[in-house]
């Protein structure tokens, strides 16, 4: 088997690694993923020696775990979701809370309108964003950052999370909604700019045109 | 125009990839990470050298017989056949 080298694709890499056991193999894998694993673990858990933690056990639980990677999704998406998991439930019994989700989750109707344009998120500055992040709960955070930040699809998130395809569109919907409160509270100057109101005001009055 | 605006969450995941990579977080955890995969690999090793002579000593004890003791007397490691002629003779000591 070839030695692992830059050029290769993750799935490449990781059967030369099952087969020789090289850490050069390991290492590449390592180089790749392991500013994003971090930073995904400093957003969620909010504190640079926790994330540095965190990151540490999930490439050692890669490591171990490696051969049961089964090639059903991309590398990438089963390393984030090892990370969500692992940042989710650190959280979890940090603060004996059950469910990380709410129970609204559970009850989400089928069709799911949801009203709020991306935009609302996507306008926010660096600061402003890290901000608002840290004000809303792990959860909410971690599926915000599946779909804003690795662009995954809302069916990928249900099944990473073993809910249902219209929970996770409510659940994303009630996140954007508590996004734009504290968004509201922690910048009030913004409020005069906010795009959804200007939005509504829009079509407000193209309606009784 | 705003839909020329770059995405503030990977703007955010870049900036703590730079601050991960040029800080010494990197370098630490990349020191931990090895050190777990060497204990693992030695304890591996030790596992794979002494645990099977353990097995077969247990064994022996019982007064059975492994496996490799088996292998042992099939004729692993044994000198070919035309060797094992001794110019001793002798039945009583044959070894001398």
């Amino acid at each position: 088997m070839a030695a692992c080298n830059a050029q290769m694709k993750d799935l490449e890499v990781i059967h030369s690694y099952l087969d020789s056991q090289a850490s050069r193999c390991f290492n590449l894998l390592y180089e790749r993923y392991s500013g994003k694993v971090y930073a995904k673990c400093l957003t969620l858990l909010g504190d640079t020696a926790l994330a540095e933690d965190a990151t540490q056990e999930i490439f050692t639980k890669i490591f171990l775990n490696l051969a049961r990677f089964n090639e059903k999704s991309k590398f990438s998406t089963w390393l984030y979701s090892i990370t969500y998991n692992f940042c989710i439930d650190y959280i979890r019994r940090k603060k004996k809370e059950k469910a990380i989700f709410s129970d609204e989750m559970e009850r989400a109707p089928d069709m799911v309108d949801d009203n709020i344009p991306d935009k609302e998120l996507l306008e926010l500055n660096l600061a402003q964003l890290e901000q608002v992040l840290q004000s809303l709960n792990p959860g909410d955070r971690a599926i915000l950052l599946m779909k804003y930040q690795d662009g995954e699809q809302i069916k990928n998130i249900a099944e990473q999370f073993g809910k249902s395809e219209s929970a996770i569109k409510m659940q994303i919907k009630r996140a954007k909604e508590r996004a734009r409160k504290i968004r509201a509270q922690q910048f009030p100057d913004e409020l005069n700019t906010d795009i959804y109101e200007r939005q509504q005001a829009q079509s407000l009055r193209g309606n009784a045109g | 125009m705003s839909d020329n605006k770059p995405n503030p969450f990977e703007e955010m995941q870049d900036e703590q990839i730079r601050t991960f990579f040029h800080g010494p977080a990197d370098r630490k955890i990349k020191a931990g990470i090895d050190g777990t995969m060497g204990t693992f690999r030695f304890l591996g090793n030790i596992a794979d050298v002494y645990l099977t002579r353990f097995v077969d000593t247990m064994v022996g004890m019982a007064n059975g017989v492994s496996e490799r003791d088996e292998e042992d007397t099939s004729g692993h490691g044994r000198l070919p056949q035309g060797d094992t002629e001794s110019p001793n003779k002798d039945k009583k000591y044959p070894n001398l």
